[in-house]
Formats: C-alpha cells, sequence, structure tokens
C-alpha cells in the first residue's frame, strides 16, 4: 500500500471535531473537558437546574464578561435575558465584569410559544451575541429551529430548564445539569456533541474564585473568544473508543 | 452706540437714497400682505387656560416671571402682560399661573398655517405671533380683500382665537399694522402715512433702542423715517435702518413660506367584504409597493404609518405602527405590519383598507459597503422593533446601576435602550458581595423553618428622607437545597425576609 493511501485511513476525527468556536467557560476543569476548550457557540446550550441560585449565573460570569467586553476591532453585539425568573441584579453584575450596557432583558407574554418566538426573533436578528433564555416547555421542533439559527447566526444560546426537561430528545450541542453540594458545584454533562459525558465539579463557584480564575486567564493574553484549534491532551494509547474514566450519573 | 444721545440733523434735507442694488419694487408684480396676529395666542393655546377664571401665562424675563398674555377676566383685574407675576398675584387672588409652552404655540400656528394654505399659495409664519398670507394672487378668486378677511374670522372664531388683522403692500409693515391697530394700505403710496402714525413700540424692538429713540424725542415711526438715514444708521443701528426700509417697501422683504409636511395615503376597495387575514396581506403588500416606490422617488422615509380598515356599518378600525427610527425599506414594513394582522383579529369583516404614513422625511443617506451586512445598530432597532410590537414597550429594557444604598433602588430599567447614560459608580462602595438575582419584593419567611447558615451581617440604614427608609441586617445564607440565599432582618419587626440569590 502507498503512504498516501495509509495517510488517508488514519482515524482523524477528533481533531477536526474540535476545531470549532468556543467561548471560554473561564473554569479550567470544565474548560478541559469541553471540546474545544469552552462554550460551544453557534449551538444551542441546555441547562438542566432544580433551583434557582444553585450557581447557574456564576456559572456563565466570566463568559458573559467576556462576551460584552468592547472589542474595536468588532461592532459590539448584544446579550439577551429572555424571561429570567427574578431581577438580574445590576451591582452584581458590575461586580462580575459584565458590561451591563450590552445587556438586554425581554419578558414576553405569557406561554413557552411566545418565549420560543422571542429567543428565535433575537438569535435570528444577528444583533445578539448571546442569549440566556429560561424556558420551562420546547418541543423537539423549536429546539431544533433555535439550534439552525444558533449555527446561523453563530451566536451562544443558553436555555435553562428544569431538571425533569433532561428526559427529552434534543438536538442541543451540550446539555448539562447543574447541582450543588456543599462545597462544590456539580456540572453533570449529559450530553456534549464531540465530546464525551462526565461530571465536573467545581469548587468555590460563585464565592470569588471564578472572577479570580477568570482574571489569571486575561492576564495569560488569551483572547475572550477565540477559535481553538489546538488539540486536546490526548492519553498515550487512546482507545477508539474511549472509556469513560468519570462516574456516569445514574438516571 | 453712546449712552448719551447727541443731537442728531433734525432738519437735513432730503433723506439718502437707499442702496440701488436691492431697491424695493425690483419685484414683478406688487404684493399684498395680510397680518393675521394673534395676541392672546400664548394664552388661547393652553386649553387649561379657557377658563372664565383670570389667568395668566408667564415667562421668565431677565430673571422674573413676567406675565405674558392674559385673559379677559385678568385683564378686568388690572393684569397687563409686562406686569410682573407679584404684581399679577397681588391684583387677582385665584389667579392660575400657566408656564408658556412654545411648542403649544408652534403647533397651533402650523394648524392655522395648514388651513390657511387654502386662502393663498404663500403662508409665512411669524413665531409665536401669527401667519403671514400674501393674498395680492387671491384677490380675484376671493372677490376681494374683504372676503378673504371674512374667511380668516370665521376660521379664528372657530378656533375661539383672539385676532388683529393689518393688511400692508410688505410683510413687515402689515404685522406692524395688526400689532398698532392701523388702518389697511391697500396701495405703496398710502403706505408711508399709514405706518408714520403708529408708535415706534409696533417695531418690538429692544427696550433699549426704544428707550434710545424716545429720548431723542421720536414718538412714530414717521419720526423715524424723517431723519437722515446716515444719521440714524450710526446712532441706532444699520439693522433697524433696513428694517424701517423693508417696512416702507424700500427694500425686498423677504419672508420664509411655510410648507406643510408631505404625507402620503392611498386606499384600496375590497370586491367584496372580507376578514381573510392573507388577503388583507396581499393588499398591504399592494399598499406597501405603492408606498415603498413613492418614498423611492421622493428620495423620503416614514417613521409611522397607520392602516385603516373600513367596515360597512361602523367606525373604522385603525392600526397604527411606530418605527423606532426612519426606514424606506419595504420588508422592514411589511414585517411589522405582518406580525400584528397575524396576531389580531378584526371585530367585523371589512371593505377597504387604507394606508397613510406620517410626515415623509428626507432620506438620510448612510454609507454601506457594498458587500457588508447591514450595520448592528440597525438590526438591533429592527429587533427592538418586533419585540415591542407584541410585547409592549415595558417588556424590553436594559440595565442600569444607581448609586444608592437600598439594595432595590440601586438599579433601574432603561427603557431607551440606545441611549447611553452617564452613572456614576463611585457613590456606593461595592465592595460587599451582592446577589446576581433580586427578588422584586423581599419575601417573608419564618427563619426556624429553614435552617441557615448565616455569615456575618451587613447593615443597610437608609432613605429617611423620601419616607422609604429601610433598617436592614443583611447575611448571606445556605440552605439545605445549597441555595446560597441573601437575606436579611428588618430592625423594626425583627422578620425575616429573603431577598436575593447568589445565582
Amino acid at each position: 500500500m502507498e503512504w498516501d493511501d495509509w495517510q488517508t485511513r488514519v482515524w482523524r476525527g477528533k481533531v477536526a471535531a474540535i476545531a470549532r468556536a468556543v467561548i471560554p467557560t473561564g473554569f479550567d476543569e470544565l474548560d478541559r473537558h469541553l471540546p474545544g476548550g469552552g462554550w460551544p457557540i453557534g449551538a444551542v446550550i441546555e441547562i438542566f437546574i432544580d433551583d434557582y441560585g444553585v450557581g447557574e449565573l456564576a456559572l456563565l460570569m466570566p463568559a458573559l464578561t467576556a462576551l460584552t467586553k468592547a472589542d474595536p476591532a468588532k461592532p459590539q453585539k448584544w446579550v439577551a435575558w429572555i424571561a429570567p425568573p427574578f431581577v438580574p441584579y445590576a451591582p452584581a453584575l458590575q461586580q462580575h465584569g459584565v458590561d451591563i450596557d450590552r445587556l438586554l432583558m425581554i419578558h414576553p407574554t405569557a406561554g413557552h410559544k411566545s418565549r420560543l418566538w422571542a429567543i428565535e426573533q433575537v438569535v435570528r436578528s444577528g444583533s445578539s451575541a448571546g442569549v440566556l433564555a429560561w424556558v420551562a416547555a420546547a418541543d423537539d421542533i423549536a429546539l431544533r429551529r433555535l439550534q439552525l439559527a444558533a449555527e446561523d447566526q453563530a451566536c451562544w444560546v443558553l436555555l435553562f430548564r428544569p431538571a425533569s426537561a433532561r428526559q427529552q430528545r434534543s438536538p442541543a450541542a451540550l446539555r448539562i445539569r447543574l447541582s450543588r453540594s456543599e462545597a462544590a458545584a456539580r456540572v453533570e454533562i449529559i450530553k456534549c456533541r464531540g465530546g464525551r459525558p462526565g461530571v465536573v465539579d467545581i469548587a468555590g463557584l460563585g464565592l470569588g474564585e471564578s472572577e479570580r480564575s477568570f482574571e489569571a486567564r486575561a492576564r495569560a493574553g488569551m483572547p475572550a473568544v477565540e477559535q481553538c484549534t489546538e488539540q486536546l491532551p490526548t492519553r498515550a494509547g487512546t482507545p477508539a473508543v474511549e472509556q469513560c474514566t468519570e462516574q456516569l450519573p445514574s438516571q | 452706540m453712546p449712552l448719551v444721545p447727541q443731537p442728531l440733523h433734525l432738519n437735513a434735507p432730503a433723506p439718502l437714497e437707499a442702496p440701488r442694488s436691492d431697491r424695493g419694487p425690483a419685484q414683478s408684480r406688487p404684493q399684498l400682505w395680510l397680518a393675521v396676529r394673534l395676541p392672546s395666542l400664548a394664552l388661547e393655546c393652553l386649553s387649561a387656560a379657557r377658563l372664565r377664571k383670570p389667568a395668566v401665562v408667564v415667562e421668565a424675563q431677565q430673571g422674573q416671571s413676567c406675565v405674558v398674555a392674559a385673559n379677559r377676566e385678568a385683564a378686568n383685574a388690572g393684569i397687563n402682560p409686562g406686569n410682573k407675576l407679584g404684581t399679577a398675584t397681588t391684583l387677582a387672588a385665584s389667579l392660575q399661573v400657566f408656564e408658556r409652552a412654545p411648542h403649544l404655540e408652534r403647533a397651533s400656528l402650523e394648524s392655522l398655517a395648514r388651513w390657511a394654505e387654502r386662502l393663498t399659495s404663500l403662508v409665512s409664519i411669524e413665531p409665536s405671533e401669527g401667519l403671514l398670507l400674501e393674498v395680492a394672487g387671491s384677490l380675484k378668486l376671493f372677490g376681494s380683500l374683504e372676503a378673504i378677511k371674512a374667511r380668516v374670522r370665521d376660521e379664528l372664531a372657530k378656533r375661539a382665537l383672539d385676532l388683529r388683522l393689518g393688511v400692508a403692500p410688505t410683510a413687515t409693515a402689515a404685522l406692524w399694522l395688526a400689532r398698532g391697530a392701523g388702518a389697511d394700505a391697500l396701495q405703496a403710496h398710502e403706505l408711508a402715512g399709514r405706518l408714520g402714525r403708529l408708535p415706534i413700540k409696533v417695531t418690538h424692538w429692544p427696550p433699549a433702542v426704544q428707550a434710545l429713540l424716545k429720548d431723542l424725542g421720536l414718538k412714530t415711526i414717521g419720526d423715524c423715517a424723517r431723519l437722515p438715514r446716515d444719521g440714524f444708521a450710526r446712532r441706532v443701528g444699520n439693522a433697524y435702518l433696513v428694517e424701517l426700509d423693508r417696512a416702507l417697501g424700500r427694500r425686498v422683504d423677504l419672508r420664509a413660506e411655510y410648507r406643510a409636511p408631505c404625507t402620503w395615503s392611498s386606499r384600496i376597495e375590497l370586491d367584496e367584504e372580507s376578514a381573510d387575514s392573507a388577503l388583507f396581506m396581499e393588499v398591504i403588500e399592494q399598499l406597501l409597493d405603492e408606498l415603498a416606490a413613492e418614498l423611492r422617488k421622493r428620495q423620503a422615509q416614514i417613521d409611522c404609518l397607520a392602516i385603516t380598515f373600513e367596515h360597512l356599518h361602523r367606525p373604522p378600525t385603525i392600526e397604527s405602527f411606530a418605527l423606532l427610527e426612519p426606514t424606506h425599506e419595504r420588508e422592514r414594513l411589511l414585517a411589522l405590519v405582518g406580525d400584528r394582522l397575524t396576531r389580531c383579529r378584526l371585530p367585523v369583516p371589512a371593505v377597504a383598507l387604507q394606508l397613510r404614513s406620517a410626515a415623509l422625511k428626507p432620506l438620510a443617506q448612510r454609507e454601506s459597503d457594498l458587500f457588508e451586512a447591514k450595520p448592528l445598530e440597525e438590526l438591533v432597532h429592527v429587533l427592538l422593533e418586533r419585540l415591542r410590537e407584541r410585547f409592549g414597550t415595558e417588556a424590553v429594557y436594559g440595565l442600569c446601576a444607581v448609586a444608592e444604598h437600598r439594595p432595590e433602588r440601586a438599579w433601574t430599567k432603561n427603557i431607551g435602550i440606545m441611549g447611553r447614560r452617564a452613572r456614576d459608580e463611585d457613590g456606593v462602595p461595592r465592595s460587599q458581595a451582592r446577589p446576581l438575582w433580586l427578588l422584586a419584593k423581599p419575601v417573608s419567611f419564618a427563619a426556624a423553618r429553614a435552617s441557615l447558615d448565616l455569615s456575618d451581617s451587613e447593615r443597610i440604614e437608609s432613605g429617611w428622607w423620601d419616607e422609604r427608609d429601610v433598617g436592614r441586617d443583611y447575611y448571606t445564607a445556605k440552605n439545605t437545597q445549597g441555595q446560597r440565599l441573601w437575606v436579611f432582618r428588618d430592625r423594626k419587626t425583627h422578620d425575616w425576609f429573603l431577598h436575593g440569590f447568589f445565582g
């Protein structure tokens, strides 16, 4: 067999899969686990929570800070919050370094249809870099439409959903469940396109460590939103189908 | 200008000739101006002031509130325009005082000017005073000047506006005659005589100038006109000489013409009565095509439009649409209208549709790259329009931080999203932890039920001055579900409240 022939037969799927746009989460433990090293951009991300206030906003703060940061090279896009359950508190957002001038609050009329309509309008408008939306009910078709719109506009779309909705089939690129134990926040990765499921514990989420971690990242000169093309560290002698070392959540 | 007036050459020979270049009667046809003066406009444009009680309109002049208009009841009490507000209130105890509203005066005059366009093609607005109509060309059409005056009087009586009329071959002279209640001057040769009898105060020249002329012993405009020109220009000022020339027809007296903003409307009758929204959309698309073509032709754009659905036996339904910024794009208008029509149902079938635009505005050219997408600003505007169209203006807003100790007042909604604002973040130290989620209203709870693990407290006491004072001890708490709460204990009632989550 010729040399070229051999080369084409080497499985390189993983390298191709991680050449994608991401935004670092600001938490090294989580970045290491996500393909590309951050939240996927141009995809729907579902976050399942049992209760509000378990660190779901703190988890996003570093990315939100990066998204709202002024970049003279690009026109500054908006981050829309659709149907937040409480008041996103401006002084606290400022403490986290978020530019609140770039945030847009939208309260659709009651009913999940108008919420989904609003999300799609915001994503499709091309004026928003990110969307944070609280939706309880969303069918497969609606999610698929959002996924397509997000891909189209390279928008960072986060859907906060009740934990009961995770049994539903979904085209989302990333589905995680967030819960909190005594000291740490537990991020359960249920589905991850181009990655593998697993559990990541983030110590001290929302206690101030997140900011420090993000500052360190910023000091190291890493761009806020980047095209991560570097290869993920691979284990020596990785089998084709990896055995997950982490415990899968029992459902 | 010298403070002590020196004697003028009062018995100098004939006045100097005005400069030849712009001498008056270069105009092709003689003009005749009808000045419509509304002496109580400041009062009449305020609907609240039309009561049978003494009322005055005041304006700040040199740091003092002065009466600019008084109604009949106030005048009977002895209040005259020019009085100080203090004087006026002592003369009439139950006096109603209104601030002058120049925008209402302007709107009132513009409305009148639009009506006056049916009398003549040249209407000019004299700010906060009245209208100037050039009526020489309309005399034949209406028969006589008296007929035109009668129409003006009728219309103003309908609008309940008081008026004074003045007629002269020049606009300035007509205005002065209206101010001084002088007799009409129909021919140019009558002008000098009629104007000559008017007191100087009709010119509305600055008080200092009027005082100077009075000190010189001049009482009427005729006195001024008899002075030597060079001396008058040197002592009083060239601008006033020019104005005198304009009034007397020695110089061209140009006036800005008022043009009513143009609007556009078109109407399509349906073949039969229908309530089919698909049919409506078709008709509206057709109307918008027409509108877009018109806008392109005129290089104009609009920011407001209305669609009227005409029904058979009931008043029409009017749907109006407002845009955040003017546009000329058919697609954008169509999306806006389509959104609403797919959601709202007509009470009864319609027989005709009419599309009306508000005033057309000149198209602002925006530079755009041939290959570049639309500017972000425009995308945001389109998005906000659609969202607000569906959910209401209040449902879409930005956030704004406020320098304030009371947590619920440390933020506000920013409804005008695109407008940047100045914030002062230095006012309140932000070293203390604040939760990402705030409850709009603190929720009371029993401290015993939730097994709370409290942190050290932060005391917030503020707001005694506006009767919403708070005295609270805030704690960061953890409950068994792992939520981190922001709770406080009221210092007066000792009740516990939940005020936020650390998210």
